[in-house]
């Protein structure tokens, strides 16, 4: 059976179940006494196991059944929740993190040793195997002698016995049964049972098959006992010896009819002569029935959540094709307005309506709570928190807020930098804390709100704030800008250094932070999504990160200005203002065009030079100029013309030939049918 | 053909049991996410087999058995069992479950148990 093609829906399950089981361990560790954090990952692991023995992944599911185990002790309180024992677990769920992402490469993760921690974790508190001393009940042992006290006419040869009742012993008792039975007109058969070697719950499967043997007849005795069958101590066959009025052909097919039976033996150890055998319906059926007759009340109705999954692939093209579909109308609304075909109008606008409609379910459909990259935080905060010898509260608000799921996708990095900075850099450590009066335990808040068309996500720490002179002070140290330079900076300009490339913060890098991903990278991946990233931060009190995110990347607002007659979309995030020049008002620093405009030096662009376009504008005296924002300060460029705002879809350039191409963000189609490049002011400038 | 309603806390497993049921002209006219919610549908869609799940939340595998058996004891009800169950297992044998599975299992012994007790 091939898998492969739920290996999709098994890592997202497991991914959910991995969040469940950190959630539960964080609370347990919170609250040791609580069994339902306990039971909440036991269910979690066991269905863990489930999934990833179906996948065939083995290792998987190993971990998971022994974690099962383990929290199997817990629950039943032979095993204590100790600090230890939280460490354990939470190791556990990182190699099932590992393990489950290992998944696609299928990389091999080496688990013997958190084995033998775990092995380890469940002896150290009480043996797990204790053998019970089974006791034999029986008295008598009538080896081969069985046929000889009952009347015994139509039995099978002596010889025969032996194969089959070999080593079943009678107490007088089962004895008495059997005669009483045959009296009764009944047949006294030992069936012997051997069950598939493949065959895993022997136990419960020994079981089926004697709830299938009473309803033909009385069980007389069962080799080993029944106890011992529930107990699987037994190994692959069992007799059973019981009466009935069935005839062997139908007693091996009922049997037969149960999986993984490999051999089914009848053979008659006592009947009454001359007792014609008659095939009877078995009573159990109907008893049963009887029984029950009585009806259920039912409980409430439960809400279910009646979802499918979808692959986002899918959802990449549902949107792409919206955006074909948008194009066409306007295309057609274009087409009608020209023709002046006034019956086309009304079909028109109920197509406006249907396709605003899908478009809104398309992007709702491609909504997902923040909470999905937001819960895997306080397991993080946490280690960091223990890691630095750090008490913190992370208090997180607004994670049902919803987003496109391409921009949650590219948040999570910048998202755990920030939070990282805030634990590392932020929260002073507890001594320091105690000094200053501040409460020993830090307060890290992650909250996302919604606005009107965007979400913004608050990153907030009440640790030592930044403090603008030591910012000025490392750019100069690191040679990123003069000391001129830096003096001439407000205080706020001051603390949007921390976003320079190559300006790190940190006095002391530690292995936490620091690490390559500086806060350039998170403000860069903020803008390439067409978000901005504010900082504010008093000395001594705290400082807070804003990032204000569009809802989706899919659909952004654009200004469409045109370059020689080619029309380009500039993403409205970027845009501050426009404003209208006189090509006499442009002065040269150093070379290079800049405009004073409202008291600010503005440095110039020509968007036709550096599109590298041919043909100019005649009127060179009245220019326009759309002021965009880069990196916290504002450049002009020179556009021929604006055209105005609209919404535009954006095909992103993703083939070989065009993906590296800087300074565009993507494609969009226009109404009429032609083809605008998107402008990417942070890589075109 | 027969109609068959599945019950599992995990959508993986659904999904599983699911495709190898359709794949082999069988129909799934239920999926339920737990016990609870596979007593409520039961009378609803009426199944004539039902994959019952064991470890799950809000109500688990054996109490949902033994509530549907209360309601129809012609029910007709596999558990889905896994590796050191035994107890449960039997239990829901001896409450009147038809048969059990265990995972992993695959379409072979899906289709084997159906037959059997169909």
């Amino acid at each position: 059976m091939d898998m492969s093609e739920y290996k999709e829906i098994f890592r997202a399950e497991s991914e959910e179940h991995l969040q469940q089981l950190n959630d539960s361990l964080l609370g347990l560790e919170q609250n040791p006494n609580d069994l339902e954090y306990i039971n909440t990952m036991f269910r979690s692991a066991h269905t863990l196991k489930g999934m990833s023995a179906t996948m065939g992944f083995n290792t998987i599911s190993e971990l998971t059944h022994e974690m099962e185990n383990l929290m199997d002790m817990v629950r039943k309180s032979q095993v204590e929740v100790s600090n230890g024992l939280i460490d354990i677990l939470f190791e556990c769920l990182d190699t099932l993190e590992a393990l489950v992402e290992a998944v696609d490469s299928g990389e091999e993760v080496d688990i013997a040793h958190l084995q033998a921690t775990l092995t380890q974790a469940m002896e150290g508190n009480m043996p797990v195997e204790h053998i019970k001393n089974s006791v034999a009940t029986s008295i008598d042992v009538i080896q081969n002698e069985i046929a000889k006290d009952i009347p015994d006419e139509g039995t099978k040869t002596q010889a025969e016995l032996d194969t089959v009742i070999d080593n079943i012993e009678l107490s007088d008792n089962e004895k008495q049964a059997m005669q009483e039975a045959v009296n009764d007109g009944n047949r006294v058969v030992s069936l012997k049972v051997i069950l598939d070697e493949s065959c895993v719950l022997k136990s419960a499967r020994s079981t089926l098959v004697l709830i299938n043997v009473s309803k033909m007849g009385d069980i007389i005795k069962c080799t080993p006992t029944e106890a011992e069958l529930e107990d699987e101590k037994f190994d692959l066959d069992f007799t059973v010896i019981f009466a009935t009025k069935s005839a062997d052909d139908d007693i091996v097919g009922a049997i037969r009819k149960i999986s993984e039976i490999k051999e089914v033996v009848p053979t008659t150890i006592a009947e009454n002569s001359g007792v014609e055998e008659k095939q009877q319906e078995t009573k159990a059926v109907d008893t049963e029935e009887k029984k029950s007759a009585s009806a259920v009340k039912r409980s409430d109705a439960v809400k279910s959540i009646q979802s499918v999954r979808v692959n986002i692939e899918r959802l990449d093209n549902l949107m792409n094709l919206v955006g074909e579909l948008i194009i066409n109308k306007i295309r057609l609304n274009q087409l009608a307005s020209d023709l002046n075909a006034k019956d086309l109008d009304e079909s028109l606008a109920n197509l406006d309506r249907l396709t605003n409609e899908i478009q809104t379910e398309v992007m709702e459909s491609r909504m997902v709570p923040i909470d999905q990259i937001f819960s895997r935080f306080p397991r993080m905060v946490r280690d960091l928190a223990k890691s630095e010898g750090k008490q913190i509260n992370l208090i997180i608000e607004g994670k049902e807020i919803e987003l496109d799921r391409t921009v949650l996708d590219e948040i999570g990095d910048p998202l755990v930098h920030l939070l990282r900075n805030a634990v590392d850099h932020g929260i002073e450590s507890e001594e320091e804390r105690k000094q200053l009066g501040k409460p020993v335990a830090g307060l890290v808040r992650l909250a996302a709100s919604r606005q009107r068309n965007s979400v913004l996500i608050e990153v907030e720490d009440d640790g030592k704030g930044m403090e603008p002179g030591h910012l000025r002070d490392v750019a100069v140290k690191k040679g990123l800008l003069t000391r001129e330079e830096v003096d001439k900076l407000s205080d706020n300009d001051a603390l949007n250094l921390i976003f320079m490339p190559g300006f790190s913060g940190a006095k002391v890098v530690t292995d936490i932070s620091g690490r390559g991903v500086g806060m350039d990278a998170v403000k860069t991946k903020i803008e390439a999504l067409g978000g901005s990233v504010k900082i504010s931060s008093v000395p001594g009190q705290g400082s807070i990160m804003k990032l204000q995110l569009p809802l989706t990347v899919a659909i952004i607002q654009s200004l469409m200005v045109t370059v020689s007659d080619e029309t380009y979309a500039i993403p409205l995030g970027n845009v501050i203002r426009d404003v209208g020049i006189k090509a006499s008002d442009i002065k040269t620093i150093e070379g290079k065009e800049v405009i004073m405009l409202r008291g600010e030096v503005l440095p110039l662009l020509r968007l036709h030079d550096i599109l590298e376009s041919s043909t100019e504008k005649e009127d060179k005296q009245n220019l326009i100029v759309v002021v965009v924002e880069k990196m916290g300060s504002n450049i002009g460029l020179v556009v021929d013309d604006l055209l105005g705002q609209q919404e535009v879809i954006i095909k992103t350039l993703d083939n070989k030939l065009l993906k590296n191409m800087k300074g565009f963000a993507g494609a969009t189609i226009l109404g009429d049918g032609s083809v605008s490049l998107i402008l990417d002011i942070a890589t075109l400038i | 053909m027969v109609k068959v309603m599945i019950v599992d806390d995990a959508a993986f497993m659904r999904m599983v049991i699911k495709d190898i049921l359709t794949k082999n002209g069988h129909e799934v006219v239920a999926e339920c996410v737990d016990g609870l919610d596979a007593v409520n549908k039961y009378p609803e869609v009426k199944p004539e087999l039902v994959f019952m799940d064991i470890v799950m939340p809000n109500m688990e595998g054996i109490d949902a058995l033994k509530k549907i058996m209360e309601m129809d004891p012609a029910a007709k009800i596999v558990m889905c069992s896994s590796i050191g169950q035994q107890s449960v297992v039997t239990d829901a044998l001896k409450s009147g479950a038809q048969d059990f599975i265990v995972k992993p299992f695959d379409a072979t012994k899906v289709l084997e148990v159906i037959g059997k007790v169909m």
